[in-house]
């Protein structure tokens, strides 16, 4: 009895550190951005919260409105994900369930293109673009990965464990194939779905290179290049960098819960039993 | 049939778009309507530069100026995309380091505008000489002087006294170590707090003997007896125990604050940083020139400054080139400057009562004119396309020599680095 006692209490004292080990560095975060730059150098340091926020948070805005600066991520971030989605899933679905030539040959090919260092990439695509005339443009930031081979590779894996017959039986009774896909598939691929999304979603929103590069105005900044552009040769206001990493962290961490739920529901009410 | 008129209705029309699109463009440029103009630059330039095209207007209401804020690494990785490009989606200037400028063009130099040919010889005798050397390829200027970072000692004076140390007396290097140890065993603080990351402290004393880490016709200088001398001040601080070793940017501020340290050794835009992020100790600092070498009486050196370069691709070159010697050489936007933490590099504004003004922070010390005399005495040092190598090796070296090894080993094993990976 005493022993089960003591494990527990082990547990949960580990669960305790292991719980302020994570949560402190958001602690950090928000205290950092309450306060003035010069209290995050203090020793001992400062733990409390102070009252600059709004301070912070003005200045924040005047260098380089952060508003905006949250729509333009929010848009990018969510539109690639809807686009990238859709692309990346259908690209999965032909290569796992459909018979066709050169299969195995295309996934070998995009599971290749992971390998290119995306550095190699940045100059020819940058060149790509200005050619195109479509610099410091929304539809430059969403293109170029559309199609994200890992996305790509995830899905694949899991279309390959849905079974064929499923689809088989389906086409007997007459339901042609996007009817089979949307009605008898995807259902099923909720939890695959939601790991893609949140992985995408990850993905796009802390893109910083492509974006510096290619964006020009600071009225389509996105919050990896305004974040950097706060950062002075010998000045480094922490407060306003402080305010707009809560406001940069936010989004994920509503984007993450959200789909969590689907990803629990997912896994209880899939169709394959 | 109908489609067929439409259809060369509509090629007429672009033709014709065309056309008058290229006239406009040839035509004298003296007489534009308007003439819309992007610079990049870092955060505390940004004011400064959107003031002085406030005040410009007024002689020239067709200008308009955009400027988009950048950190300077991010300057670094688009202009690198640009240049790479070949001028595609540069912008109509950018302010750049000065380290930076001679190594882009040696390689491109066809994007940077020749600012002598512009007619910048005009005003040669209005700026130090070391800092057109700077930004200069085969003696012609390829940037627009602006801030420079003139270096000194900065110091605690409340330990410095608390040890019974006399700042006046440090005149050499060896001084320097005597007094760290003195200060060490009274108040616990090391002499020098440094950034392990960073290759500030070592550039600035090859640059105090005037030297870069490259001769201008490309052999290194990591192994000659300059650098020698250099590894050498960390070995024997290293040696004494009074050095500290701040691994980043944010340590050393730490550092600072947390008085770990008795001097710092930089450019004297850390008189804004300390303002900023160490205002608590104000009162307690203070500043005086670099000991010297042994056998030489140099006791200043630079450290970063940024010019502005001009780039070829812009159709509004000339444009930009007034507005930038309006803003280079105008006395009210330098004291702008001044006021927002760059320290100009204009001679005459030296001559400006803000300069001469007592700064609290600094004990009511005229810190600025200290770095002002700074200025004409600082020796000139040559930049190349291949410093980023130097740099990279000297703070391998700097960590090398704090463990024990060499210097004349260290600098030495560095420079074939250095060769290695150039040929």
């Amino acid at each position: 009895m005493i022993q089960k006692q003591i494990k527990k209490i082990v547990q949960y004292v580990l669960l305790i550190i292991f719980f302020i080990i994570s949560v402190f560095p958001f602690y950090w975060m928000f205290v950092g951005s309450t306060n003035h730059t010069s209290k995050m150098f203090t020793n001992p340091p400062t733990l409390t919260v102070g009252s600059q926020l709004m301070e912070n948070l003005t200045n924040l805005n005047n260098s380089v409105g952060i508003w905006r600066v949250l729509f333009n991520s929010l848009f990018v971030s969510l539109t690639y994900v809807v686009l990238a989605l859709a692309v990346c899933t259908l690209a999965a679905y032909a290569l796992s369930k459909f018979e066709f030539k050169g299969r195995n040959a295309i996934f070998i090919t995009f599971l290749l293109s992971m390998m290119i260092p995306y550095q190699a990439t940045l100059i020819p695509l940058f060149q790509l673009f200005s050619e195109l005339g479509l610099l410091n443009t929304y539809f430059a930031l969403i293109a170029p990965q559309l199609c994200y081979p890992f996305a790509i590779f995830l899905m694949r894996q899991n279309f390959l464990a849905f079974p064929t017959a499923l689809i088989e039986a389906a086409r007997i009774d007459g339901a042609g194939e996007l009817k089979i896909f949307f009605s008898i598939v995807l259902p099923s691929m909720k939890p695959a779905l939601a790991a893609t999304a949140i992985f995408l979603f990850m993905m796009q929103w802390n893109n910083f290179m492509w974006p510096l590069v290619v964006l020009s105005s600071q009225d389509m900044y996105t919050f990896p290049v305004a974040l950097s552009s706060l950062i002075g040769f010998s000045i480094i206001d922490y407060g306003q960098v402080m305010v707009g990493i809560s406001i940069a962290t936010v989004p994920i961490i509503i984007f993450f819960l959200v789909l969590q739920k689907h990803f629990i529901a997912g896994m209880l009410g899939s169709a394959v039993k | 049939m109908k489609k067929l008129i439409l259809g060369i209705s509509l090629v007429v029309l672009f033709v014709a778009g065309c056309s008058n699109d290229s006239t406009d463009g040839g035509k004298d440029s003296s007489k534009k309507e308007n003439v819309d103009v992007t610079i990049w630059a870092t955060n505390i330039n940004v004011p400064v530069l959107e003031k002085a095209a406030e005040l410009y207007k007024e002689d020239h209401p067709e200008f308009n100026l955009n400027v988009e804020e950048m950190n300077n690494d991010d300057i670094r990785s688009k202009m690198t995309a640009g240049l790479q490009s070949a001028g595609q989606g540069l912008p109509d200037g950018a302010l750049l380091v000065d380290d930076g400028i001679t190594g882009y063009v040696t390689n491109f130099s066809d994007t940077f505008a020749n600012i002598t040919e512009l007619g910048f010889d005009e005003h040669e005798d209005q700026f130090p000489q070391y800092k057109m050397d700077s930004v200069s390829y085969e003696g012609d200027m390829y940037a627009i002087p602006f801030d420079a970072g003139p270096v000194g000692v900065f110091y605690r004076a409340d330990l410095f006294e608390e040890a019974g140390v006399n700042a006046e007396d440090i005149k050499t290097w060896n001084d320097y170590f005597e007094a760290g140890e003195k200060i060490k065993e009274v108040t616990g603080a090391n002499m020098l707090s440094f950034d392990s990351n960073d290759s500030t402290v070592y550039t600035i004393l090859m640059s105090q003997q005037g030297k870069g880490y490259f001769e201008q016709d490309g052999t290194s200088n990591m192994d000659s007896e300059v650098s020698i001398e250099t590894a050498s001040v960390f070995s024997e601080m290293a040696e004494r125990d009074i050095i500290f070793r701040a691994p980043g940017w944010n340590a050393w501020v730490a550092s600072l604050v947390d008085s770990q340290t008795a001097t710092a050794i930089t450019g004297a835009w850390l008189i804004g940083t300390l303002e900023q992020q160490v205002p608590d100790q104000s009162g307690n600092w203070a500043v005086m020139p670099l000991p010297s070498f042994e056998g030489s009486d140099s006791r200043s050196a630079n450290q970063g400054g940024s010019s502005f370069s001009i780039f070829e691709s812009s159709d509004n070159k000339e444009e930009l080139y007034d507005f930038l010697v309006f803003f280079a050489t105008s006395t009210e936007v330098q004291e702008l400057a001044m006021e927002g933490g760059l320290f100009p590099s204009y001679l005459p504004v030296y001559e400006s009562d803000l300069f001469a003004e007592p700064v609290e922070y600094f004990n009511n010390e005229p810190v600025w004119e200290f770095f002002a005399e700074e200025m004409t005495k600082i020796p000139s040092v040559f930049y190349t396309e291949h410093d980023s190598l130097g740099r990279d090796e000297a703070v391998k070296v700097q960590a090398e020599v704090l463990e024990g090894t060499d210097p004349e080993q260290s600098v030495s094993d560095a420079n074939g680095r250095i060769e290695n990976r150039i040929n």
